[in-house]
């Protein structure tokens, strides 16, 4: 009998590894968001709710084919200067293949790079160690306004594919929390 | 066991199997967004009058501005292999798993299969039927001793121990460990079983030499734990040797023989059985690497024999077509010679029959021609020589016109010389109705052929592996 339990432990456990991927898992509560690191697995820690991006970490967070979106996050900056946002980015494979806009929140305010030009730069809003602040995207066609806190740091038209991914990088020796996110669809006018 | 229970291990392996497709799909969703305006100036001056007519008394123009946003979705997929290991037929031979005589299948568990002195004697063991009931064991001993066999093969990515390289998790459709020609000494799995198995790359370019510790357990109808390891070459155009040594431990459902524990060594050969690194499946299928210029799962002829024989269908009937062929799992590898036209290949079973007792049967038998293309990639003209070695000796060259449609389904005409002794094939090893002592053969023949499962790829694609080594 214990020969038998062995031997049904042993193909139970082994098919049960079949969907192991330790890059991808689901975050949020109403919605599954789907977290794919696209950087070494040990630079994300994560749980259901909220994923620590470690220094050199990535993180793809997607909602497939809500290419419209109204996206919400808690941040916290847990050490170090900072972290990028890249709105419409193209990430296939596990690779950003463009970064689309790229917004650079940091101690010393905010940048706006696109395609490697620093296109805007301000010395607010700044990040602040171990503070919660809601970062909020909308991207509705050319439409594009993200709010850090209360504090709008862009709303203009861009004339970028809509994808349905929102990278977040962090900068050098940083450490960002990212906490409960949310991704809606724009209701039109 | 219960129907209850087996209905639910058949459940839990459909779920399992059905993730096992060998394209995994990745799509893209995007949304673009058009924005057009259109400015349209009616000016309505005076008759007779051709410019404005200044600030005092203007024209009565009217602009109209026309805006319009068009947002369309965009979506793309991209197509990858998804997995590590694809197969078709792996067979082996075992050796020292039993004191018994053996059931003896010959070198790769194949070369034995349908001779004579296994199909022939009645009191032989073998895979195709059980020894004598007044038989304990065979009358001749063999070297290999037993039989592992298995259907369609697969494996995949393991990501555990936070992705940990090179291990992979995979099953098969069916799983055979025959012990001995005793067949309450064999296991057998038919789907419900899963292994465990940990790449170690000797060689990691193509063809890969890979040691392999693997563990597996199987549940039904055989419950059985298999640990062992592997020496693997391969694969190259879907061929692969290997190299075994382990131990199974286990007993089946369906017979009261109680629990087999037998250690084994073995030397095996699958065809049609696939090997990717990881790195393979991050390209898409159609940057995927191939290494030959055909593959086929099965291919049927049906053939004009001008020597006269008696045909083969109705057992010695009078019809049109007196002979037939059929190759099972080809595969035909460019050579570096005159641009990589000429190649060589295989089969794993070659059985040719030019009329009803004039046959003969070759496995893994020897075959080159020269490819060279009439329209396109369309239709190609190959001469060829095919050479089977054992059991049966036969010499068979020819010309063959062949269609590639491009569905898998492909077509072909031959025009060719076999010659040939059966040697120890035995056609009643094919069906009962055939004799068992089948006669030599010369002929010329016409064939047309049929092929099922075919892949056809120009050399130019199957020879790039080369020149990227």
């Amino acid at each position: 009998m214990r020969y038998r339990s062995i031997i049904a432990l042993v193909f139970g456990a082994s098919l049960s590894l079949l969907s192991c991927n330790p890059y991808e898992y689901g975050m949020g509560s109403d919605r599954i968001i789907k977290c794919e690191i696209l950087s070494p697995v040990h630079s994300v820690e994560h749980s259901s709710s909220e994923s620590l991006i470690k220094d050199g970490g990535s993180l793809d967070m997607s909602y497939f084919g809500l290419t419209e979106y109204s996206f919400s996050v808690d941040t916290r900056l847990e050490q170090g200067d900072g972290f990028q946002l890249l709105i419409r980015p193209v990430v296939m494979h596990g690779v950003v293949r463009d970064s689309g806009l790229v917004i650079i929140f940091s101690k010393r305010g905010v940048a706006i790079d696109s395609n490697g030009r620093i296109i805007s730069e301000k010395k607010y809003p700044t990040v602040s160690d171990g503070a919660s602040v809601l970062l909020s995207v909308k991207s509705d066609n050319t439409f594009t306004e993200i709010v850090y806190g209360c504090d709008t740091v862009y709303k203009n038209r861009l004339t970028k594919i809509e994808s349905d991914d929102i990278v977040f990088k962090t900068l050098p020796k940083s450490e960002v929390r990212v906490i409960q996110p949310e991704w809606v669809e724009v209701v039109g006018d | 066991m219960s129907r209850i229970i087996q209905l639910w291990i058949f459940a839990l392996m459909a779920t399992a199997l059905a993730s096992c497709a060998i394209t995994r799909t990745e799509t893209d969703y995007y949304t673009i967004t058009d924005r057009d305006t259109t400015f349209r100036e009616v000016s309505r001056n005076a008759p007779a009058t051709t410019t404005e007519n200044g600030v005092v008394f203007p024209s009565s123009r009217t602009i109209n501005v026309d805006r319009q946003t068009l947002a369309h979705d965009s979506s793309h997929d991209r197509l990858y292999p998804n997995f590590l290991r694809a197969g078709g037929i792996e067979t082996a031979g075992l050796i020292g798993t039993t004191s018994l005589n053996g059931m003896g299948p010959g070198l790769f568990g194949l070369y034995d299969l349908l001779t004579l002195d296994q199909v022939g004697d009645s009191a032989f063991g073998t895979a195709l039927k059980p020894t004598n009931t007044t038989h304990s064991q065979n009358s001749s001993s063999h070297l290999f001793k037993g039989l592992l066999f298995r259907l369609a093969p697969y494996e995949k990515r393991l990501r555990w121990f936070d992705d940990a390289p090179d291990w992979t998790i995979g099953w098969s459709a069916v799983e055979l460990l025959a012990r001995d020609e005793n067949r309450d000494h064999w296991l057998a799995s038919y789907g419900t079983n899963i292994y465990i198995r940990k790449r170690f790359f000797i060689r990691d370019r193509i063809p890969y030499i890979i040691f392999s510790p693997y563990l597996g357990a199987s549940l039904y109808p055989s419950m059985y734990g298999n640990l062992g390891a592997e020496l693997h070459v391969g694969s190259l155009a879907g061929l692969n040797f290997r190299l075994y040594a382990g131990l199974a431990s286990g007993f089946t459902w369906t017979n009261n023989a109680g629990q087999e524990t037998f250690p084994y060594l073995g030397i095996g050969f699958s065809v049609m059985d696939f090997t990717n690194t990881v790195e393979e499946t991050e390209h898409e299928w159609k940057e995927y690497v191939h290494t030959g210029i055909n593959f086929n799962v099965a291919e049927a002829s049906l053939m004009t024999v001008y020597a006269g024989y008696p045909s083969i269908i109705g057992n010695g009937g009078n019809y049109p077509v007196q002979g037939i062929q059929i190759k099972l799992g080809t595969m035909e590898i460019p050579l570096p010679i005159l641009n990589y036209h000429f190649w060589a290949g295989t089969s794993l079973i070659n059985w040719i029959a030019l009329g009803n007792i004039q046959q003969g049967l070759g496995v893994l038998p020897l075959r080159a021609g020269y490819r060279h293309y009439l329209i396109s990639d369309d239709l190609m003209l190959e001469p060829f020589i095919e050479y089977s070695y054992y059991p049966s000796s036969v010499l068979n060259a020819g010309i063959r016109l062949k269609w590639d449609t491009f569905t898998k389904y492909d077509l072909g005409l031959t025009l060719g010389f076999a010659t040939g002794s059966p040697g120890n094939f035995t056609p009643s090893a094919i069906s009962n109705s055939y004799v068992r002592n089948a006669t030599s053969f010369s002929s010329v023949y016409l064939g047309i052929s049929f092929f099922l499962g075919d892949w056809n790829y120009t050399p130019e694609v199957a020879s790039a592996w080369e020149r990227m080594q």
